[in-house]
């Protein structure tokens, strides 16, 4: 069978499907809800990506939160209590990277119950505004992990190209 | 049992670490490995009794370490706890003589499920 591809929304969806476990067994919260869609990635803020490659399909899923929500999201995997100490940036880089990869653990497995393959790689951490080209279309989210506000991202090549 | 945690995330090291101890394994002595090549020297030196071990790393990763492992006749338990789940990656994991693949996110009940009788 002839591997399809699967359009940015297509790969969001599945990513903010894979949100919940995210939130209620990595995070141990109570759930995640979905805010609203949105057409670019927000401004300024700490984002994990991983890049999940295929024969047909290339995706960039990366989640994104300010500076206070990334330290929230990392001190909550590692099940801080509130009077430790706040982690520092790199400790954050690496948890968010984890959540990504968490997240794109997820989506890469509900994706092959459709016949979709893909590789996973290794998560990068970016502080600041993520640049989407003319080749490239997005697709973006904003939800909240419990209290915590996040915004998932996914980036593919544009299927016209 | 001296167990051994391979990822090339801190973060993770540690969840895994507070699992061991959450699903009742706290006594075993724990060392880590932020990757597989790291991993395969640690484990010839101190040799442990089980591998709990992340699949996507740099310089080595998980299966290339086991494959390795295989190799050189060194035996030892290995599992992975890792993000790949895929049915695809279970079977890879299985050929390569793995006694079990972990999904993150995991819980402590998946650890005492998996690993209970390697440990116990």
């Amino acid at each position: 069978m002839n591997e399809q591809m699967a359009s940015a929304r297509e790969w969001l969806d599945s990513a903010i499907s894979a949100s919940e476990e995210i939130a209620t067994v990595a995070l141990g919260l109570e759930g995640v809800e979905l805010v609203g869609i949105r057409k670019e990635p927000p401004d300024e803020q700490g984002s994990a990506h991983i890049a999940l490659v295929g024969e047909q399909n290339s995706v960039q899923i990366g989640i994104a939160s300010n500076i206070n929500g990334c330290q929230e999201l990392a001190r909550t995997l590692l099940g801080m209590e509130p009077d430790e100490e706040d982690l520092a940036e790199d400790e954050v880089a690496d948890a968010m990277g984890e959540i990504a990869n968490i997240l794109a653990g997820q989506v890469k497995t509900m994706m092959a119950e459709r016949n979709i393959t893909v590789n996973l790689g290794i998560p990068i951490f970016i502080n600041g505004h993520v640049e989407v080209t003319t080749e490239k279309d997005v697709a973006a989210a904003d939800i909240q992990l419990g209290a915590i506000p996040a915004t998932i991202i996914v980036l593919t090549n544009r299927e016209d190209n | 049992m001296r167990i051994m945690v391979v990822d090339d995330s801190k973060t993770m090291r540690m969840i895994v670490k507070r699992t061991l101890r959450q699903a009742g394994y706290g006594d075993h002595s724990v060392e880590e490995a932020s990757n597989g090549k790291e991993a395969l020297e640690a484990i010839k030196a101190s040799k442990p009794g089980l591998i709990l071990c992340d699949w996507n790393m740099p310089e080595m990763n998980g299966l290339e370490l086991l494959q390795t492992l295989n190799s050189e006749g060194i035996k030892v338990s290995f599992g992975f706890v890792t993000s790949e789940g895929t049915p695809e990656m279970q079977k890879i994991a299985e050929e390569n003589g793995a006694l079990f693949l972990i999904s993150k996110p995991f819980t402590s009940d998946t650890f005492q499920e998996k690993l209970g009788s390697v440990l116990s």
